[in-house]
């Protein structure tokens, strides 16, 4: 069955605005996930004690780098409207915190925001936009498809970095843990909606238009799917089950927007 | 023609009373809004409610709305003389946040901006104040919960309920005559089941169980659930209620607006109505404590619910007695209040299982064991 029949089938038009609208605000999200992990890995890699491991932060902003790449393509063969540099707020608090984390030397901090908390969610995002609980486009599919192999390579070293590091020290990893979920994961949590601070303004569309719904998901699935994804990734590393629940009861608490609950 | 002004029309009670306003009254309503809110929205919102709720939609409505920026108050830009030409009846502040964990925003929005609309109130010579607060605002304590001015209690559940009983305590301190009013957790319309607000209480645990359990049914369940009553409150009662105590109560009052206790479900009960009408999973058991559960042997699905709904389970877990002296007086005046009932939630739930995009949410087949975890163990 061609794309369009499949699209005409599912009442989603491949070619219709807001379908467009949104995987371009899907794609610079995506992005700027992309080049927040380029600058991430490089931090990482300055501080790194171990050449080796210089080694492999470098080769993985490289994947990063050439991963945002491929979704600036995509945007231009898919002709949507597409931002192809950092300006949503919360990658930009990301971008500062694991900053500090390396000026500060705490490579475990770093390892925690990008190889669990930001590898977790790019896995999602590549697993929806290759059409898991969604209906996309076949480019689309099969560029995300691509991604999301490397995606769950860069989780499964840091998860071997991690699963060492809490056997070497325990109380320490909890607690550091504890202070890079409360900063990062709210931040990364915000970014999953419909609406935007200044990104919309700068695609040049209107935000509220389009939502998730115009590719077939919905936005508290996403957010679910991101949430499983993160426990699973935590039960994998060797985090207690009723440490990870004291995490995800904080995560109801977070808002997705701090204004939008007012007025 | 008297105006009024209302903050948290773009929010679920807030657009509810801008409803009830138009259809309920003459005056003319000037909701106070965030520049980056679509106003015809809340209107077209305003008015849905009407229509789903099968009340009479007229053109005039149209023409006693309008809008003011917020941020215009806040950068004294309103012309207030021109306002206090209008003549201004009441300011309804239902603008508030629910955002639990957040003690920079709850203070901000709760109680900071309630100082903000109480100072422009007086500016404005408004007549009344009325403030949406909660029934919760008591915090934890085992007294009853007066329709006055509020004990600070040992221990509150949130730093929500700290900030709302805040909140009351600046308007009861203003000089400016004033309505509390203090909704229990309000859920869909008691006849007809729908629900247009967030995903808040027992609506974001239907919402949980429906999507995390979206490919597998769990056998065995553990659950935090008490066996005495949740208070809950229909959207349809919340209005009655609002239209009553605005227009009847006399000044400085406050108002618990609640369901019985004696009819309203308790949390298992609420429980079974799901699982009986869904999943039907093969063992269910009933925990007093959270941290009596079994949290390392859950399967990640379930740890992940339990976790998630954590805050408002041990919020239900809490015994709240509310003083009914104001809705008995209002009842003897006409108002009629509905209760929240087993049967009435069956309604909402079904009206939510029916949008359910969820196959697992018709399976019928096996029957379920209800048991409770032993209390003293
Ligand atoms: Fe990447
Ligand atoms: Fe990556």
């Amino acid at each position: 069955m061609s794309n369009a029949a499949v699209a005409v089938k599912n009442n989603i038009d491949f070619d219709g605005t807001n379908y467009k609208n949104l995987i371009g605000f899907i794609l610079s999200n995506a992005i700027a996930g992309e080049l927040v992990a380029v600058k991430n890995y490089t931090n990482m890699a300055t501080i790194s004690p171990d050449i080796n491991n210089v080694i492999v932060f470098l080769q993985e902003a490289l994947e990063e780098a050439s991963h945002a790449r491929l979704l600036q393509n995509l945007a231009k063969e898919l002709d949507v409207p597409v931002v192809t540099h950092i300006v949503e707020p919360s990658w930009l608090n990301i971008v500062k915190y694991v900053t500090e984390c390396a000026g500060n030397g705490n490579i475990l901090a770093c390892y925690m925001a990008q190889d669990l908390m930001l590898e977790t969610q790019a896995v999602v995002l590549y697993r929806i936009m290759s059409g898991e609980n969604s209906i996309v486009d076949e480019k689309t599919s099969s560029i995300a498809k691509r991604i999301l192999q490397d995606e769950l390579q860069h989780l499964d070293s840091g998860s071997t970095y991690l699963a060492k590091a809490i056997k070497d020290d325990e109380a320490g990893f909890y607690i550091e843990l504890k202070k890079t979920h409360d900063k990062i994961m709210p931040e990364l949590f915000r970014l999953i909606r419909n609406d935007c601070d200044t990104l919309c303004d700068e695609m040049g569309v209107t935000c509220g238009t389009f939502s998730v719904n115009d590719m077939g998901s919905d936005i508290d699935l996403m957010k679910i799917m991101a949430l499983e994804f993160y426990v699973e990734s935590m039960d994998n590393i060797g985090v207690k089950p009723e440490f990870i629940n004291s995490l995800v009861t904080n995560v109801s608490g977070f808002s997705e927007n701090p204004t939008s609950a007012c007025c | 023609m008297s105006t009024i002004i209302l903050t948290g029309a773009s929010g679920f009670l807030g657009n509810i009373i801008l409803s009830n306003l138009f259809y309920n009254s003459n005056s003319d309503v000037i909701a106070v809004i965030r520049g980056n809110n679509d106003s015809s929205k809340i209107y077209e919102k305003a008015i849905g409610y009407l229509r789903d709720t099968h009340r009479p939609v007229i053109d005039e409505y149209a023409a006693r709305f309008s809008t003011i920026d917020l941020q215009d108050i806040f950068d004294k830009k309103i012309d207030l003389e021109q306002l206090k030409i209008l003549d201004i009846e009441s300011v309804i502040h239902a603008a508030g946040s629910v955002d639990y964990f957040n003690e920079e925003h709850l203070t901000q929005i709760n109680i900071n901006l309630t100082s903000t609309f109480i100072n422009f109130s007086k500016k404005i010579n408004a007549k009344k104040f009325v403030y949406i607060s909660t029934a919760y605002s008591a915090g934890y304590t085992n007294e009853l919960v007066t329709e006055s001015e509020l004990p600070e209690p040992d221990k509150d559940p949130t730093f929500y309920t700290y900030s709302k009983r805040k909140a009351e305590a600046i308007v009861a301190t203003s000089g400016i005559k004033f309505l509390i009013i203090r909704p229990s957790i309000v859920i869909g319309h008691s006849k007809y089941g729908l629900y247009h607000g967030k995903r808040y209480g027992l609506y974001q645990q239907w919402m949980l169980l429906e999507r995390l359990f979206r490919d597998s049914v769990d056998d065995e369940w553990h659950l935090l659930a008490q066996h005495y009553p949740l208070n809950l409150l229909h959207v349809d009662t919340f209005e009655e209620s609002f239209h009553w105590a605005y227009n009847h109560l006399p000044k400085d009052s406050y108002f618990n607006v609640t369901s019985d206790n004696d009819v309203l479900p308790t949390p298992r009960e609420l429980y079974k109505l799901w699982f009986d009408n869904t999943l039907r999973p093969k063992r269910v058991i009933f925990y007093e404590e959270y941290d009596k559960l079994p949290i390392a042997k859950l399967s990640k699905k379930q740890r992940i619910f339990g976790g998630l709904i954590k805050t408002n389970s041990e919020i239900a877990s809490f015994q709240w007695k509310f003083e009914n002296t104001a809705r008995s007086y209002l009842k003897k005046l006409g108002m009629v209040h509905v209760n929240a009932t087993l049967e009435s939630v069956e309604v909402c739930q079904s009206v939510f299982l029916k949008q359910s995009s969820n196959g697992l949410n018709k399976l019928k087949e096996s029957t379920t064991t209800y048991e409770n975890h032993c209390i003293s163990c």
